[in-house]
C-alpha cells in the first residue's frame, strides 16, 4: 500500500511537471530553481568569468566582467597588451582600437540598443514580466542529439539603421536540466546582418550554489563556432568602476 | 617571346609616360605600331583604384566613376554595368564633375589621381565634353598634375572653379584655386600659397553659391620619403565668389596642419565638416562647423578617421541628411549622429576613397575603393562589389613559352595573377588565377616546372606556387647574421635565370641567388646601392602622420638581368642610380653608370635588358619623375669589352 502510494505520487508529481512544462513560465522557474534559485539570482551583483579562446592554435585569455546596471567588458590579453572590448559603463560602450590602442566609442545606435540590456544582469529571464518582455513556448526541439524546450523570448523593440525591429531571442532548454543549452537570434546590424548567431552552452559547473555554463561555442548557426573555455567564475567581485569609464580623448584646443 | 615581351615593355612605358608627351619628340604609340591594337585581355576577376565617383543630380541610374588608372566609366544602370568613355586621355582621374544645368550632356574631367601614394599616375590637365562623353575637349591646366576638384555655380554654368592640388614630386606653381567667368576659355588665380601647397579640397554652398571653402596642403614626396603638412596647410573661405578669402580656424588645433577634407551639408549649407591633420596627436580628427565655419568643435579622433590622411581626407554628407556623414579610410565609417560616433561600412576591399550618395534613396550608396566600385542598399551596412570593372594596375607583367602564352603579373593591392592570352569564345574573367597576395609585383613562370613565383611589397613574402599539387611555400631571403639589414623595394625585382632552370635571382642592397627554387639563398654581392643614410629614414616618413609602409624604401635595387649568352654577366639597377654588371658569376662588380654621358647623378634605373645578340651590351631605362623630372627617358647601351667598361649614348 505504502509502496503503492510512493508510486502515485511519483506518477503525479511527473505528470504534473510535464503538463506544468507547457508553459514557458515554468521551464524558467525550474531554470532558475535548478541553478541555484531565484532568490539567489536576485542577489547576484556581478560576475567575472576568466577564459581562453583559442585563435589558429594560440591560447588567447580574456576575462568578462557583467555587473548589475548593465556595466559590463572584456578584456583580451594579447601579445602582452590589455585590449578592451565591449565596454559598458550604463552610459557609452566603446572598445580599444587593435590598431591604435586608443578608446574609440562605438556608434550611437549601438550603445542605445545595448542601454536597453542594463536591466539583463545576470539574466535576461530574471523578472522578466516585471520588465515587459514576453516569453513563448514555441515547441520542442533537438539540438545536437538533446530534447529541448524552444523559448522565444520578446524584448524591447531596438533600432537598426534608423528604423525600429522586434527584438527576438530563441533559448533551447534542455528537457531533463531546464538549463539553456542554445540561444539562438538574428544578426540585425554589420557584415552578418541577416544571419542566424549561435550560442552553444555546455559543461555546467557548481560555482557557489548557482550552476553556470563552462564552455560556451559562439558562432553563426550551422556553422563551426569558436569554443570559449572559462577557468574560473568569481561571484560578486569587486572591480573599479573607473575601469568602465571612456578615456576622454579629444580634448579643447591648448592656449 | 622576347621580342613580345620587349614590345610589352615598350608599351608599358610608353602608356606610362604618356602624359609627359608635351614635345614632337616623344614616340606617338600609333604610329610606331600602325595597325597593331591592343586587345583587351582582362583580368576583370578584381578592379582596381577607383578615386572619384559622381551622381548624375536628377538621373539616379547615371553615375561616373574616375578610376587612378583606367580612366573614366559611366553606368546608365546604377552600377550594373560601366562603360568607358574616356579611353584616348590621360587614364588617371582626379575628379569628375556634371554641370548640374545640362547633366545629360556636360561633364568635366581634372585629370591626375589625387590620392598621392607612392606607384601614383600624373594627369594632363582638365577636359570636357558637350555630347555625355562622345568627344571630349581639353581647358588647359597642362602642367596640373592632379586636380582635386571641379565645381560648376549651379546658377551659372559659365562660372567654374577647379581646385588644382598640383605636383607632387617637385615645386610647381600650377596650384592652388582657378576660376573661368567664360566656360572654360580663359582661367584666373584666384587663390594661391606656395609652390609647394596645393588645393586638396574644394566646397561650395550649393544654396549661395558665392560661398566657397578651400582646403590647401603642404606636401612633398621624395623617393625615400613622405611629407605631409606644414606651416601652409590651411582652411579658406570666400563670401564673394573666390575674391577675397580668409582662414577659418576658430577652435583649430594649434601648430602645423596636414591634409583637410572639407563638406557642406547640401541639406543645411551651415553645417560644415573638416577632417583635419594635425601636429597635435589628440586634436586630430573630424571637426563640425553649425555656423558656416565660424566656430569649429572636435567630435571624433577615431582611427578611421584619422588613418593615412593623404589617401583618405574624404568627407560625404547624406545629401537629405546632415547629421549622416560618411568618411573614407581604410574601411570607411559612418556616423548617424552628426559625427560623434562612427562604425564601419560593411566588408569591401579595403582603401575608400570616396563615397556617393543615391540622389533619391541614401539607403543606396556607392564607394570608391582600391578594389573598384562598391554597392550598398542598406545604408553601408553590407556592400557588394560591381563586377566588370578592369581598372586593375599592373606593376609588373612576364609571359611563357606555353601555346597560347600565358600572362602573369602583379596589382597594386589587388594580389598576383596569371591567365591565358587566347580562350575558347574570348577571355573571360573565370580564365584569370589568383597566385598571390597585396600588393602584387614580379610573377614568374619557371622555365621548365609548373611552378610559379609571386611576390608581395617589399618581399615581405615571396611565393613558391607548385601549381600541379596546388602548393604554396614562402621562399622570400631571410635577415642573416653578419649582414645589414635587407633593404627590398616597394616592387623588389626577381628574375629566373635562362641557364639553370631551378635559379632564381632576387634584389634587396645585396644581389641573392637561389639554385634550389628558393629554398636557401646565398648573398653573391655587396652592398651594389650608394647606401647613403640620408636616403634610408622610411620609418619616419609621412610628416604630420607616420606612415611607415615601406613604400619609400630606398637604396634598393630595382632591377635585374642576366645575360641569356652567359650565365656569369649579371647586370643590376638601382634605384638611386647605379649600374653594377658583374662578369664572373658575381665574384667581383663593376659599377658602370659613371660611364653614361649626360645622365644626372643618382637617376632612377628603372629597368635593364642585357642584349640576346651581343653580350658586351644592355639597354637601360633611366627614369627621375620621382624628382620631378618628367622630360627625359633615357635609353642607353653599354658596352663591356675584355672586362673594361666603354659606354655609348643611345638616343
Amino acid at each position: 500500500m505504502k509502496t503503492l502510494r510512493t508510486l502515485l505520487i511519483v506518477l503525479i508529481s511527473l505528470f504534473s511537471v510535464n503538463s506544468f512544462a507547457q508553459t514557458a513560465g515554468d521551464i524558467i522557474s525550474n531554470y532558475f530553481e535548478n541553478t541555484g534559485g531565484l532568490e539567489k539570482w536576485q542577489s547576484l551583483k556581478g560576475i567575472k568569468m576568466s577564459a581562453k579562446v583559442n585563435q589558429g592554435g594560440m591560447e588567447i585569455p580574456l576575462e568578462i566582467i557583467q555587473l548589475t546596471g548593465g556595466k559590463q567588458m572584456t578584456v583580451i590579453t594579447f601579445q602582452g597588451k590589455e585590449i578592451k572590448q565591449g565596454v559598458f559603463d550604463g552610459t557609452t560602450l566603446w572598445s580599444t582600437n587593435f590598431m591604435t590602442q586608443k578608446a574609440e566609442k562605438s556608434d550611437q545606435e549601438s550603445t542605445d540598443n545595448l542601454k536597453l540590456d542594463s536591466n539583463d544582469f545576470p539574466d535576461s529571464f530574471l523578472g522578466y514580466k516585471e520588465k515587459g518582455y514576453t516569453v513563448e513556448l514555441v515547441g520542442k526541439e533537438t539540438i545536437d542529439g538533446a530534447e529541448t524546450y524552444k523559448i522565444k523570448l520578446t524584448k524591447e523593440q531596438i533600432t537598426i539603421d534608423g528604423k525600429k525591429e522586434d527584438n527576438v531571442t530563441y533559448y533551447f532548454f534542455d528537457t531533463e536540466n531546464y538549463v539553456p543549452i542554445a540561444i539562438q537570434s538574428e544578426i540585425k546590424s554589420g557584415q552578418m546582418k541577416g544571419q542566424i548567431s549561435e550560442i552553444k552552452l555546455s559543461d555546467y559547473q557548481e560555482v557557489d550554489g548557482f550552476y553556470f555554463p563552462f564552455t560556451m561555442i559562439q558562432g553563426i548557426k550551422g556553422q563551426a563556432g569558436q569554443p570559449l573555455a572559462i577557468d574560473k567564475i568569481e561571484l560578486n567581485p569587486s572591480v573599479d568602476n573607473a575601469l568602465f569609464q571612456f578615456p576622454e580623448e579629444t580634448t579643447l584646443p591648448k592656449k | 617571346m622576347k621580342n613580345v615581351f620587349i614590345l610589352l615593355t615598350c608599351t608599358f612605358f610608353i602608356s606610362n609616360f604618356s602624359s609627359f608627351a608635351q614635345d614632337a619628340k616623344t614616340i606617338d604609340a600609333t604610329d610606331l605600331f600602325g595597325d597593331l591594337r591592343g586587345r583587351h585581355i582582362g583580368p576583370a576577376l578584381m578592379s582596381g583604384r577607383i578615386n572619384d565617383l559622381e551622381t548624375h543630380p536628377k538621373n539616379p541610374r547615371i553615375i561616373y566613376a574616375g578610376a587612378a588608372g583606367g580612366g573614366v566609366w559611366k553606368s546608365n544602370d546604377a552600377g550594373t554595368t560601366f562603360n568607358p568613355i574616356f579611353d584616348k586621355y590621360a587614364q588617371s582621374i582626379g575628379a569628375i564633375a556634371i554641370d548640374p544645368n545640362d547633366p545629360d550632356n556636360t561633364v568635366y574631367v581634372g585629370t591626375g589621381e589625387t590620392w598621392t601614394r607612392n606607384s601614383v599616375s600624373i594627369g594632363d590637365g582638365l577636359y570636357r565634353t558637350k555630347d555625355g562623353g562622345n568627344s571630349w575637349k581639353k581647358l588647359g591646366f597642362d602642367k596640373s598634375e592632379r586636380i582635386a576638384n571641379i565645381i560648376i555655380n549651379p546658377n551659372n554654368s559659365n562660372e567654374i572653379y577647379v581646385a588644382v592640388l598640383g605636383a607632387l614630386w617637385s615645386d610647381s606653381e600650377e596650384r592652388g584655386v582657378y576660376k573661368s567667368i567664360d566656360a572654360g576659355a580663359t582661367w584666373t588665380k584666384i587663390l594661391y600659397v606656395n609652390t609647394k601647397t596645393g588645393c586638396a579640397d574644394l566646397a561650395i554652398d550649393p544654396k549661395n553659391p558665392n560661398v566657397l571653402y578651400a582646403s590647401m596642403w603642404e606636401f612633398r614626396r621624395t623617393a625615400w620619403s613622405f611629407e605631409s603638412g606644414g606651416e601652409q596647410s590651411a582652411l579658406y573661405k570666400s563670401t564673394d565668389s573666390g575674391k577675397t578669402w580668409a582662414k577659418i580656424h576658430n577652435g583649430f588645433p594649434n601648430g602645423k596642419l596636414g591634409r583637410l577634407g572639407i563638406a557642406v551639408a547640401p541639406s543645411n549649407p551651415n553645417i560644415l565638416y573638416t577632417v583635419i591633420e594635425a601636429e597635435e596627436e589628440l586634436r586630430k580628427g573630424l571637426y563640425r562647423s553649425d555656423d558656416a565655419g565660424a566656430n569649429w568643435k572636435q567630435l571624433n579622433n577615431d582611427f578611421e578617421i584619422t588613418v593615412r590622411p593623404f589617401y583618405f581626407s574624404r568627407i560625404v554628407v547624406d545629401p537629405k541628411n546632415h547629421e549622416v556623414v560618411v568618411k573614407g579610410g581604410l574601411s570607411g565609417s559612418i556616423s548617424r549622429d552628426g559625427g560623434k560616433t562612427f562604425k564601419n561600412l560593411g566588408n569591401m576591399h579595403s582603401d575608400i576613397h570616396d563615397i556617393a550618395f543615391d540622389i533619391n534613396d541614401s539607403d543606396r550608396l556607392y564607394a570608391a575603393t582600391d578594389g573598384g566600385v562598391y554597392r550598398s542598399w542598406n545604408g553601408g551596412t553590407t556592400m557588394e562589389i560591381v563586377e566588370n570593372l578592369p581598372v586593375s594596375q599592373f606593376y609588373q607583367i612576364s609571359l611563357d613559352d606555353a601555346e597560347p602564352y600565358n600572362i602573369y603579373g602583379g596589382l597594386q593591392d589587388n594580389g598576383s595573377w596569371y591567365g591565358p592570352s587566347a580562350s575558347e569564345g574570348g577571355i573571360n574573367a573565370k580564365d584569370w588565377n589568383s597566385i598571390g597576395y597585396g600588393d602584387g609585383f614580379r610573377v614568374l613562370k619557371h622555365p621548365a616546372k609548373n611552378i610559379i613565383y609571386s611576390e608581395m611589397q617589399g618581399a615581405e613574402n615571396v611565393w613558391r606556387y607548385d601549381v600541379d599539387n596546388k602548393l604554396v611555400k614562402t621562399i622570400q631571403p631571410l635577415p642573416l647574421e653578419g649582414y645589414a639589414k635587407l633593404r627590398f623595394n616597394w616592387n623588389a625585382p626577381m628574375t629566373v635565370s635562362k641557364f639553370k632552370h631551378d635559379r632564381i635571382y632576387i634584389g634587396s642592397q645585396f644581389l641573392h641567388k637561389s639554385e634550389d627554387m628558393g629554398n636557401t639563398w646565398e648573398i653573391i654581392s655587396p652592398d651594389l646601392t650608394t647606401n647613403d643614410k640620408t636616403k634610408q629614414e622610411q620609418e619616419n616618413s609621412g610628416g604630420l602622420s607616420m606612415d611607415n609602409s615601406g613604400a619609400e624604401n630606398h637604396t634598393t635595387i630595382f632591377t635585374i638581368a642576366e645575360s641569356p649568352l652567359d650565365e656569369n654577366i649579371i647586370w643590376v639597377g638601382t634605384d638611386d642610380g647605379n649600374v653594377q654588371v658583374t662578369t664572373d658569376g658575381g665574384k667581383t662588380w663593376t659599377n658602370t653608370v659613371a660611364n653614361i654621358v649626360g645622365l644626372p647623378k643618382n637617376t632612377w634605373t628603372y629597368h635593364i635588358e642585357a642584349s640576346s645578340h651581343d653580350k658586351a651590351t644592355a639597354y637601360a631605362v633611366f627614369e627621375g619623375h620621382a624628382r620631378g623630372d618628367l622630360n627625359p627617358l633615357y635609353l642607353k647601351h653599354q658596352i663591356l669589352e675584355n672586362h673594361g667598361l666603354i659606354s655609348s649614348q643611345l638616343k
